[in-house]
């Protein structure tokens, strides 16, 4: 009984949190493994903005990722109500 | 009789209005080379797709281009963009992209620009060391084996090397910038079946921003 309701925490657990990182990662679609950054700085020389761009590596988590792990959280969740269901 | 001398001199001078000097106190014909210790030279671009949005970059940029004083019209030169130095965020995508499904990085290895002339040339900036103009480029622009001609519209600021520029790199510095559209069909890109239009845009938006010297070493030049 207890154990299914552990279950039950920690695929929502998982649900949320996989979900909350792929938003405060950019909801992105496909899992990124750079991040481009725009750096940007006044050009007295030619009276400009002048921007330097540079592909900073790590990973930014996608859908592609998120959306399976979300999922399978969501059904731990769905697995765990059902049993303790059952056995009330 | 004096209308038609009238219109024969016309004609003969046509050429010479068409020219247009820049208005800084130099002579001679300037070869600019692109360089990275003026400035980052990097292209941007943006795919936006019902089902994507992406950006990337490439900056395995070269060229040099060659700037008639008194006749600006007459600029000439070609600007090259590696293939294999795009960059979108994700490896894979990166590995798409160069394969001969869409741009064919082994066949085609560089995007250029041949610029054959300026034209509606229209100074926006005029003072005793930098001039800035917006033209049109006309040239050949050539991606994944199809050459089209194309005017592209940019922005030029030229530079007069001075103690300033000097900490930056030697000679007269210049910056152009550009932003266009380019649509894949024209290119004869179609990549794979039923990506371009839901994950990858028809038309690519393109910004382009290039750093130039004209004392830069000449290993820039394609």
């Amino acid at each position: 009984m207890r154990g299914w309701k552990l279950l039950q925490w920690v695929g929502a657990f998982i649900a949320v949190s996989v979900l909350a990182l792929w938003l405060v990662h950019g909801a992105n679609i496909f899992t990124k493994d750079r991040q481009m950054r725009v750096y940007r700085e006044a050009d007295p020389i030619f009276g400009t903005q002048r921007e330097h761009v540079v592909w900073e590596p790590g990973i930014w988590i996608g859908l592609d990722l998120a959306g399976p792990l979300a999922a399978a959280g969501i059904g731990a969740w769905l697995v765990g109500w059902w049993r303790q269901r059952r056995q009330r | 009789m004096v209308r038609r001398l009238a219109g024969i001199a016309l004609i003969a001078l046509l050429p010479t209005w068409a020219q247009t000097p820049l208005p800084l106190p130099i002579s001679g014909q300037k070869t600019v080379t692109l360089t990275n210790s003026v400035g980052q030279n990097l292209c941007k671009f943006r795919s936006t797709a019902p089902l994507e949005e992406f950006e990337g970059t490439a900056d395995g940029i070269t060229g040099s281009f060659t700037l008639d004083p008194l006749n600006v019209e007459a600029t000439r030169g070609r600007i090259q963009v590696a293939v294999a130095s795009m960059r979108t965020g994700i490896a894979r995508r990166d590995e798409h992209l160069r394969s001969p499904d869409w741009l064919d990085a082994e066949r085609y290895p560089f995007i250029t620009f041949d610029i054959t002339g300026l034209k509606e040339i229209r100074f926006t900036e005029r003072s005793p060391q930098r001039v800035s103009l917006t033209a049109k480029a006309v040239g050949i622009f050539s991606l994944h084996g199809v050459e089209k001609p194309m005017e592209l519209p940019i922005s030029l600021t030229y530079v007069l090397e001075s103690e300033e520029t000097r900490k930056r790199a030697p000679g007269d510095l210049v910056l152009v910038q550009s932003e266009f559209t380019l649509t894949l069909r024209d290119f004869n890109i179609r990549g794979r079946q039923g990506i371009i239009g839901s994950r990858v845009g028809e038309v690519i938006r393109v910004w382009t921003t290039f750093y130039g010297s004209t004392a830069a070493p000449k290993s820039n030049q394609p």
